[in-house]
């Protein structure tokens, strides 16, 4: 696992666990759980973007060669 | 849930954006919302700076200088190891989020007096002595060797740009005028929250505006525009509490080291490292941190400090 990806995903980590945390105590912590998902779905959605562009990459190079 | 009205001006703002029916207001309007904001939290801290003037403060500004130069040694590894930013990239937005953000404050200030929380009034010199280190460290960081070129030009940008100008002038009129400056309050203190609200519509557009740039940029600036705030909150909040403010002190200290700077960084950056890339340092701040404090750091640093302390 890269680096980059495991302080992302740490980040999601803590960020939950803080919000859990806050509302076991009676405190706002949606907020945070709320800013958790959006940064799961942010991260998970452009790794997703990017894997399908470098997919793409090789095919489209090809389709140029070809013409 | 319920959201703070300053706040909602916001969240308005960048939802219009976000939709395609962006609220224009005029650039001259939003450059005099700024400079309102400046003076007025100037002279207030000025004029309260008069009455609380003590060798106990001299102290605590020195512990403030000496947080705004730790902030960004955390920022800094961060940035390099995790996230792969190049030396100078790293230490340039390591300086804007060992600086702060006017805006961000006003907010908190907005929210405390809503809440009827008491502060010290001479925060505002806070503000001021939390902008200017964490630019030096950031240029320390970055190794930075012009040859002497433009490091007249450098230091000028950092003593005497706009916000750092305006905001130690007020502080300093309002300091020498004392009570004598209390008539023009009922412009700048009535007028405050009014303001506020109109500048915060303009900077949710502004926000959302540049969210497609965290595309380009990556998840692992978004994580770091959220996790960094955290950070510099919590390390705020325990110097506050080592410095035995009030908890309205600890509320605006834990929101300084948790807001991050997006005007006079970046000038200063532009001029002393003209190789950093800026745009990706005012997009995380701009459009991650910025927002994250409005809608859910402010309240939540004052939620949880007021629930800790007695």
């Amino acid at each position: 696992m890269n680096k980059t990806l495991a302080f992302e995903l740490c980040c999601i980590a803590l960020l939950l666990a803080l919000g859990i945390l806050l509302l076991g105590n009676g405190l706002p912590g949606w907020g945070l759980i709320g800013v958790a998902a959006l940064l799961a779905v942010g991260s998970g959605g452009l790794r997703l973007l990017n894997a399908r562009g470098a997919a793409d990459a090789p095919r489209l190079q090809t389709g140029l060669n070809a013409s | 849930m319920q959201i703070d009205v300053v706040a909602a001006f916001f969240l308005f703002g960048a939802l219009a954006q976000l939709v395609k029916a962006p609220i224009r207001m005029p650039k001259g309007l939003y450059q005099s919302l700024t400079l309102f904001l400046l003076v007025a939290i100037g002279l207030k801290g000025g004029i309260a700076l008069a009455s609380h003037a003590s060798l106990a403060l001299l102290w605590q500004s020195l512990a403030v200088i000496a947080f705004g130069a730790l902030l960004p040694l955390v920022a800094f590894p961060l940035l390099r190891w995790f996230g792969g930013l190049s030396r100078v990239d790293a230490a340039s937005m390591a300086a804007h989020y060992g600086s702060v953000s006017i805006a961000t404050f006003a907010v908190a200030l907005a929210l405390l007096e809503a809440s009827n929380i008491s502060y010290e009034p001479y925060f505002a010199l806070f503000v001021a002595l939390l902008e200017i280190p964490a630019i030096a460290v950031g240029l320390w960081l970055a190794r930075a060797d012009n040859g002497g070129r433009n490091r007249g030009e450098v230091v000028r940008e950092i003593f005497l740009n706009q916000g750092v100008l305006l905001l130690v002038g007020s502080l300093l009129i309002g300091f020498l005028a004392g009570s004598g400056a209390d008539k023009l309050l009922p412009f700048f203190g009535t007028l405050f929250h009014g303001v506020l609200a109109l500048f915060l519509l303009e900077m949710g557009r502004v926000a959302a505006s540049r969210i497609g740039s965290l595309r380009q940029y990556g998840s692992f600036i978004s994580c770091f525009g959220v996790l960094m705030p955290l950070l510099g909150a919590t390390l705020g909040a325990l110097l506050a509490a080592l410095l035995g403010l009030s908890t309205g002190g600890m509320i605006l200290l834990a929101t300084l080291g948790g807001s991050a700077s997006y005007i006079a960084v970046p000038a200063a950056m532009s001029v002393a490292l003209p190789g950093a890339n800026q745009s990706l340092s005012i997009t995380a701040s701009l459009s991650v941190t910025f927002p994250f404090n409005v809608l859910v750091g402010i309240p939540l640093y004052s939620a949880l400090i007021s629930h800790l302390t007695p």
